[in-house]
């Protein structure tokens, strides 16, 4: 390419070609690949521009001090696994809970018997309770209601249970409604 | 000045911030070797002090080391360093500027002065260099906009690309190079520094 016959690129166009030379006009682009003159001016720039961040950097003091980092915390085996910070105060919170169950166990065993004589009372009491309640659930009718009814030896009854129950697959209402309770009422 | 660790090869300083990322401090250790240096000159270039320079620095280290675990792209790193940089540094000049209406000196700032302390003492043409070319370029720094200043150091001092000062700046690519291209125009204008910096490479 013949550069004095064509424009080369004006100082602003220049400036613009060192900012970002992929923002120049298409045409300008080719100019400045093609034309020494434009290129070495460019360059010549751009160097200056080095040279001045190169001599910042030669004649900018050395930091004195080291850099100084908060100290690690104790690392154990499973510390080491389970790095990072967050995962650390998860365990430290863990490890307070079940010093904290420990603690309570050795308070409780280490009690007055005074104390322990009395929660072993409430849990015989509470025993006791659940027996009863247990026997009021399998039959709520007291004995001798059960003696009258007969129901007193029905458990062991299982003939008279199915006349009164009838099994299931032998009972077309219920097969056929599907609804199991309409047997008993 | 050595700067040999400035080479160290970007998939090195991104393995080390994985590492880092998960928690393993000797990788922070040598990110903070790799990269002290850089962020002492960056923040001394715009507090043009010493002292405050090293503060700076702990300060930019510390945060970089309580966030590193929130690091999303590791091969930004250092754009990343740079952000948390420019803020410690935007936050110390805004201290400096309310305390300045209250007239406390800055007796810290030694732009102009030369570096006579901690380091090995210059040789005298070297501390005459030193001094001139400090006052050249805060000459030149002083005339430009705080953006076009901020823009200007990145470019070509801290060595960044349109693309890292545009996330480090939070500002579209176009509104940097904007900048850049004022804050060029002004240099350009700047006969003298331009004569003594080829005066002095020659
Ligand atoms: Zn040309």
């Amino acid at each position: 390419m013949n550069s004095e016959q064509i424009e080369h690129l004006n100082s602003n166009q220049l400036l613009q070609a060192v900012v970002d030379r992929s923002d120049l006009p298409e045409a300008l682009q080719a100019h400045l690949g093609a034309c020494l003159r434009c290129r070495t001016e460019k360059e010549r720039f751009e160097q200056e521009l080095t040279h001045l961040g190169d001599m910042a950097a030669r004649l900018a003091p050395m930091p004195s001090q080291p850099i100084t980092l908060p100290r690690p915390a104790p690392r154990s085996a499973l510390g080491d696994f389970l790095s990072g910070r967050r995962v650390f105060g998860a365990a430290l919170t863990v490890a307070a809970a079940v010093l904290l169950v420990v603690l309570g166990t050795f308070v409780l065993r280490t009690a007055p018997v005074g104390q322990t004589g009395h929660s072993h009372q409430e849990l015989l009491e509470a025993r006791q309770l659940m027996t009863e309640v247990d026997l009021l659930v399998e039959n709520a009718l007291p004995q001798v209601y059960l003696e009258i009814a007969g129901d007193a030896y029905a458990a062991s009854d299982d003939e008279f249970i199915r006349f009164l129950i009838p099994p299931l697959e032998s009972d077309s209402l219920t097969s056929m409604t599907g609804k199991r309770g309409l047997v008993l009422c | 000045m050595a700067h040999a660790n400035d080479k160290t090869p970007t998939s090195a300083i991104t393995e080390l911030v994985h590492k880092a990322r998960e928690g393993n401090r000797y990788a922070f250790e040598q990110l903070v070797v790799r990269f002290q240096g850089e962020i002492y000159r960056m923040i001394y270039y715009r507090t043009r002090s010493r002292l405050d320079a090293e503060d700076l620095t702990q300060d930019v280290f510390m945060k970089a080391f309580d966030h590193i675990s929130h690091i999303k792209e590791a091969d930004r790193f250092r754009s990343w360093l740079f952000s948390i940089a420019v803020n410690q540094v935007r936050d110390f000049q805004r201290k400096q500027r309310f305390r300045s209406l209250f007239k406390v000196s800055d007796d810290r700032a030694d732009f102009e002065r030369t570096e006579d302390q901690g380091r090995e003492e210059p040789q005298a043409l070297d501390h005459l260099l030193q001094k001139d070319f400090w006052r050249q370029v805060r000459l030149i720094l002083d005339k430009l906009s705080r953006m076009e200043r901020e823009v200007f150091l990145l470019r070509f001092f801290d060595h960044l690309n349109i693309k890292e000062i545009s996330k480090v700046l939070k500002k579209n690519e176009s509104t940097v190079k904007t900048h850049l291209y004022r804050a060029l125009a002004k240099f350009k204008q700047e006969s003298r520094l331009r004569q003594w910096l080829q005066e002095v490479s020659s």
